[in-house]
């Protein structure tokens, strides 16, 4: 292990900052943009489908809107945009049509730990078993084992998440009546840090978790194993075998530790569809987290909230990559950040 | 004497095609992969012919039938017949799922190829562009535009999922074109006078049929499971009949409550199966032109 330090010049640091920088003033620009592409008057549109949806408009909201947007028809786009932006340095997202009269912050604020909760679980029940069992499948490839695993792990790593979470539901949950339907926790339980309330929140979160980790499992094992493919087909490899070092420790010691680091970035890269699955999952749960909140604002029109999440998700994944690099050269003795 | 080297690279090509077909045939993967998706293909292209039932087609008397021979897969809560809903709706999954694939073959392959063979301005342009498009969460952003997109057909959905999924493609194809640029036979190619599209397509591109080939197989897999997902969240057209839209039907008519799972297994399958028939048929690429996984 070196030192962060070590590992990162600043020509690195500033050169990511950049696309840092660039990529979410993109997130930003679409956010910024996309409403203004409506034709007519994009607050009017937005009213006028709230109106339609049933919801009775306050001033209050109407003004909510016009400042959320920086929307003024006498001002440039340039300082529209500038009001935009310092509508959204003060946190103020705007307010959501969906749960009106909750700010989209607040929503946020209130889903992103239950995403967090369940994508973290899933992700370690999934990635550290399966960077373990693809090094072994690798190393000894061909094997039974192999031969039989990699296949089935392929079609698992393939299964829509959203369909196992659905075959979990109907199996686990409404024949067997072993976990709840739907939701985070039982409404008969007071949230708080109570045993109840904790155990009630892990039996809601089995089959979300579940169904998000097999399909990741397989995936990352896949990832894992053909990386290893290609690492045992090394000369090093095969000087390690022809001194006649055991098996075992040419798996782990050699191979392994080298096929390892690339499955640590796939980590970050895989992030991507971790979001997809979990949009998918925590929508067939009824699972109140971003993903959830993000599918039911899609499905009501209900942009505020979308624009906002979406600005979220941006900021997760730019964070996750940044760590992923920073991460990968810690590790890897190797790499230095330039 | 001068014809050695025309025979030579004759019978070197000739070679090398006879043992990349002699992989692909022996190989089980490409055989696994290859008939999966065929067999989907057939499917949807002669759905008429082989659906028994018109899909849309209402008889509530037989609402939520369980498998039978009448009805293969079942029925559904107004008495469509899955197994035709199943035939038919492969069509709109596997259309939108190949359209997008190609298209972001045929973006990406260009750009990246031009970008990697031109270098200088357009290329830095190009790739601090892909460099924001990879870090962009994907299926986030594709609910952003169809969000604001009052049509939601497939060929919208296909446009939407090309501008989320292109950038990865052109990239990879670019760091390969990259290694071509110096090579004497497109700089012979260049001092013959050839254009830039010209030798992207006819110089460099036949050396990288390898990696198009297993960036359209991953291209196709995701835009079938983007699309499906899209439909799951009842984001489709209404009167839209795929896969996808199949679970989002059964999900939000209590497919769960009934216990009918045969409403529900098929398109799910069906997905899963076409992904990984895709996938077999990647790996069995990259064994033919990768001759270190053939032989290790």
């Amino acid at each position: 292990m070196r030192t962060i330090l070590v590992v990162i010049t600043r020509r690195w640091l500033v050169r990511r900052g950049t696309i840092l920088v660039f990529t979410f003033t993109f997130a930003l620009l679409l956010d910024f943009t996309l409403p203004r592409l409506v034709p007519g008057n994009p607050v009017l549109t937005m009213l006028t489908e709230l109106e339609e949806s049933g919801k009775t408009v306050t001033p209050e909201m109407i003004q909510g809107i016009y400042a959320l947007y920086g929307y003024n028809p006498h001002e440039s786009l340039l300082t529209q945009f500038i009001d935009y932006m310092g509508q959204l340095i003060r946190g103020n997202l705007g307010i959501s049509y969906t749960f009106y009269p909750q700010s989209v912050a607040y929503i946020i604020s209130i889903s992103l730990p239950w995403t967090i909760f369940l994508v973290g679980s899933a992700t370690i029940i999934s990635w550290v078993p399966a960077t373990y069992i693809g090094m072994y499948a690798a190393g000894t490839r061909n094997s039974k084992f192999d031969s039989i695993l990699t296949p089935l792990l392929t079609f698992v790593s393939q299964i829509p998440t959203f369909w196992l979470a659905f075959l979990l539901l109907l199996f686990f949950a409404s024949d067997l009546k072993m976990f709840p339907l739907s939701g985070a926790y039982s409404r008969y339980v007071k949230p708080g840090p109570s045993i109840p309330f904790i155990l009630s929140v892990l039996d809601h979160a089995v089959l979300p978790i579940a169904s998000m980790a097999i399909v990741s499992l397989g995936g990352y094992l896949i990832h894992m194993r053909n990386t290893m493919v290609g690492v045992m087909s090394e000369d090093f490899v095969l000087v390690a075998k022809a001194k006649g070092l055991p098996k075992e420790r040419i798996i782990r010691s050699y191979a392994g530790a080298n096929a390892i680091l690339p499955n640590v970035t796939m980590l970050a890269m895989s992030l991507g569809y971790v979001f997809t699955g979990n949009i998918l999952v925590e929508t067939t749960f009824s699972y109140p987290g971003i993903g959830y909140m993000m599918a039911t604002a899609v499905f009501n029109d209900d942009y505020p909230l979308i624009m906002g999440i979406f600005l979220i998700f941006t900021i997760v994944m730019l964070v996750a990559n940044f760590l992923a690099d920073i991460l990968y050269a810690v590790l890897d003795p190797r790499v230095i950040l330039e | 004497m001068k014809l050695a080297p025309v025979v030579d690279f004759a019978s070197n090509l000739a070679r090398q095609v006879y043992l990349s077909l002699k992989v692909f045939y022996h190989n089980k993967k490409a055989f696994t992969g290859l008939v999966i998706i065929s067999g989907f293909v057939i499917m949807a292209v002669f759905a008429p012919w082989i659906a028994p039932y018109n899909p849309l087609a209402f008889d509530p008397a037989q609402a939520w039938q369980p498998p039978s021979l009448r009805h293969p897969f079942g029925t559904n809560y107004v008495g469509q017949d899955v197994f035709s809903q199943f035939v038919w709706g492969s069509r709109v999954s596997l259309e939108v799922g190949f359209l997008a694939g190609v298209i972001v073959q045929l973006l990406g392959n260009t750009l990246g190829i031009v970008a990697g063979y031109k270098g200088g301005l357009l290329d830095e342009i190009l790739m601090r562009i892909v460099d924001i498009f990879l870090v962009l969460p994907s299926f986030p952003l594709l609910l952003l535009l169809i969000a604001f997109i009052p049509s939601r057909g497939p060929l919208v959905v296909a446009g939407i999922i090309v501008l989320t999924s292109w950038p990865g493609h052109t990239r990879n194809m670019r760091s390969q074109a990259l290694s071509y640029r110096e090579r004497e036979f497109v700089q012979a190619a260049k001092a013959a006078g050839y254009g830039t599209l010209r030798i992207a397509y006819t110089e460099i591109f036949p050396n990288l049929i390898s990696l198009t080939m297993a960036g359209m197989m991953y291209a196709i897999t995701a835009a079938i499971g983007a699309e499906a997902g899209l439909d799951f969240l009842g984001l489709a057209s209404a009167n839209t009949l795929s896969w996808g839209t199949m679970m989002y039907w059964a999900s939000s008519e209590g497919a769960l409550l009934n216990g009918s799972w045969w409403w529900l297994v098929p398109p799910g399958l069906a997905l899963a199966l076409v992904g990984f028939g895709l996938v077999m048929m990647n790996y069995a690429f990259d064994e033919l032109f990768n001759p270190r996984l053939r032989t290790a």
